[in-house]
């Protein structure tokens, strides 16, 4: 897993590359006054390599879902371009953007949503393949039910109602890869899941990407797991990533105080009482963002600086990206 | 007292002898189904002392919110209790008719549910919350009930990190994370004995999850509160209880000192729902599920309910139900358990 993350020096063409990327909500005016926009979307670089499995980390509100829905185009972004294979598809439309859904496939958290609760599996699964006008249906179809662990002759007749969550997610990571994409955004795709079942969702999803050097987009608010199944990991914070780096480095020797933040959050059981909680107050509206770093408001190191001059991203070490002006490491004490 | 689950060596507990908070026996709850009756709770033991912070662990289906509710006897229709004793104390809450039971929330056992939004009613302010709460088990009337209520309001909201102001807001004006700790006040306007979190944080943020963990592991030593925390989450449990009991298919399978249990698991189900879930630290791996789904709930196996998925089981597993072991503090009901050879 981790030497997809050291080719990346090298040529290897991304399979996506967001520049720039901007969505804004509710830009102009309302009836009564003029509001500022939302900016659930402010200016991100992101690229993921073919075979690659990228985590988007973040609290609720942080942009990470709607980024992830401007890279399958199902918003529009405000400004910024997208390329897949090298080919800018911000503004595909018609035929071409259709062609496209076959190469980018997502998933997202709730399952029982995903399937329409009137049609049998074997309905929801023939369907992508006829509008895609791919051959050899029941082979397809049989093929990757098995790898999902639901083999045909037991569930292809099934309901969604008929089966447990986790299968079901199971079935619907299985009909997002029967066309087989290059590209996949899962948006939490096991949050909703008992932990006694996430794993097979996730290895199934893992071995996948083995077989097949599908990408990943790995969307979750859960950065235990997503230490464990991605390569890199990306933390967003109010529209825009602040950190980014190997799944590894970034959460044993996270740079930024927000990911620091929020590792120290995370309910550790090996620990054994509540810690004392890293951060004060809560983030506030990406509709009422003010001059410099998002995050000096919360930070317990921001200085007068942070305030008047937004960050960018910058690299810290080989691989690793760090959008702060006191990053870890270079404080002396902690 | 038959036996004691308080783990002697579990720091600052009160001594055995104290009378129990909640002293539930041999509780069995079923629900209808078009199936047959769902055994939800199957014989389920569990003792908390004063003081006490016990979290019970499982998965979805486990019946751990039927355990909360049937102490609170909040029951949806097409459950009902089929035997046993929940004594709150002292007191058996089963047999109690419905207006004598209203008497006990609140102002004995207050509970907390995940969803704080739902909770509280759009149209009225937090304020007006609390003094319908404070009204319903108080003989003030009036102005005077209006300005007792919100005096304790402010000493609430305040304890668990909100301004008092929040009094005057609106519910959907307030985040989820404001929501939850305003709900975890209104819980205590009684000064409840018994404090019930049903996956109370689950909803939040992980952020906002840690304020609210710490101020609760606070409010558990200021109130002196003893607290009954329903999670799927081990690491909540971790930050909140002293003791951990894990459900599975409405039994108990192990009970024991939280790090004991999570460090040690002895029975084969607590060892994979520890195994399964990730950590921050450590090496990065494989995640491991437990393979099989939850029993038929209707017809409960004859045997060990987790035999089926469990990597240790014999013939005999599947015969009858498997002896329950007490050593050290610790209870495992398992014919197999682990670390037994080492004599742990």
């Amino acid at each position: 897993m981790p030497d997809v993350a050291r080719q990346h020096d090298g040529a290897r063409q991304p399979l996506i590359e967001a520049r720039g990327l901007h969505r804004w909500y509710g830009s102009g005016r309302s009836l009564l006054a003029r509001r500022p926009p939302l900016r659930a979307v402010d200016g991100v670089d992101l690229v993921v390599y073919p075979g690659e499995i990228v985590g988007l980390i973040g609290e609720s509100g942080c942009g990470k879902s709607t980024l992830g829905r401007l890279l399958v185009r199902l918003e529009a972004p405000t400004a910024g371009t997208i390329a897949f294979a090298g080919r800018d598809i911000t503004h595909l439309r018609g035929r071409r953007l259709r062609a496209l859904r076959r190469q980018i496939q997502v998933i997202f958290q709730n399952p029982f949503e995903t399937f329409d609760p009137r049609y049998r599996l074997r309905q929801a699964l023939y369907d992508p393949l006829r509008i895609h006008g791919l051959p050899d249906a029941e082979r397809r179809i049989a093929e990757v039910m098995e790898r999902a662990g639901l083999p045909v002759d037991r569930y292809l007749d099934r309901y969604p109602r008929e089966l447990s969550g986790g299968q079901l997610q199971r079935a619907a990571i299985a009909r997002a890869m029967l066309v087989e994409p290059r590209f996949v955004v899962a948006d939490e795709p096991v949050s909703m899941l008992d932990v006694s079942v996430r794993a097979e969702v996730l290895n199934f999803l893992l071995d996948l990407r083995a077989q097949r050097q599908t990408a990943f987009l790995f969307i979750t608010h859960d950065l235990a797991l997503a230490r464990h199944v991605c390569d890199r990991i990306a933390v967003m914070y109010l529209g825009r990533i602040v950190e980014e780096g190997p799944a590894e480095l970034l959460t044993s020797a996270p740079r930024h105080p927000y990911t620091r933040a929020l590792l120290a959050s995370v309910p550790d059981p090996d620990a054994g009482t509540a810690a004392s909680p890293a951060l004060r107050g809560e983030p506030p509206s990406p509709a009422a963002l003010g001059t410099g770093c998002r995050f000096a408001g919360r930070c317990p190191l921001a200085s007068e600086a942070c305030r008047r001059v937004e960050p960018v991203l910058e690299p810290a070490a080989p691989g690793h990206r760090v959008a702060c002006h006191f990053p870890w490491e270079e404080q002396r004490t902690p | 007292m038959t036996r004691d689950l308080a783990a002697p060596e579990a720091g600052g507990r009160p001594p055995a002898a104290a009378e129990p908070v909640l002293e539930i026996r041999g509780l069995r709850v079923s629900y209808d189904a078009p199936t047959g009756r769902v055994q939800a709770v199957a014989g389920l033991d569990l003792v908390l002392r004063p003081g006490d912070s016990v979290g019970l662990v499982g998965e979805s289906g486990s019946g751990k919110s039927t355990v909360a509710l049937a102490v609170m006897g909040l029951l949806p229709a097409g459950g009902r209790v089929d035997a046993g004793q929940v004594r709150l104390l002292g007191r058996d809450l089963t047999t109690l008719p419905e207006h004598e039971l209203r008497a006990v929330r609140w102002r004995q056992a207050a509970m907390v549910f995940q969803k704080a939004m739902s909770a509280f009613s759009p149209v009225h302010r937090l304020a007006d919350h609390f003094v319908d709460v404070w009204r319903a088990h108080r003989p003030e009337r009036g102005r005077r009930a209006r300005s007792l209520a919100l005096e304790r309001a402010r000493v609430l909201l305040e304890a668990v990190g909100l301004r008092p102001d929040a009094l005057w807001a609106y519910p959907h004006t307030l985040s989820g994370g404001m929501l939850q700790r305003a709900l975890i006040a209104l819980a205590l306007v009684h000064q409840p004995r018994l404090l019930i979190l049903d996956e109370a944080t689950t909803a939040l943020d992980v952020v906002t999850q840690a304020q609210v963990l710490s101020e609760v592991a606070r409010l558990q030593r200021e109130f002196d509160l003893t607290t009954l925390v329903i999670s799927h989450d081990i690491g909540v449990v971790a930050a909140l209880c002293r003791r951990v009991a894990v459900l599975y298919a409405g039994h108990l399978v192990e009970e024991g000192p939280v790090q004991q249990v999570l460090e040690a698991p002895r029975h084969p189900y607590t060892a994979a729902l520890v195994r399964a879930f990730p950590r921050l630290r450590g090496p990065r791996r494989r995640l491991e599920s437990i393979p099989g789904t939850l029993p038929d709930l209707t017809r409960p196996p004859q045997g060990c309910v987790f035999a089926d998925r469990c990597p240790r089981a014999a013939g005999a597993c599947r015969e009858g139900p498997p002896p329950v072991e007490h050593s050290g503090g610790r209870m495992v009901r398992c014919r197999f358990p682990l670390g037994g050879d080492a004599g742990a």
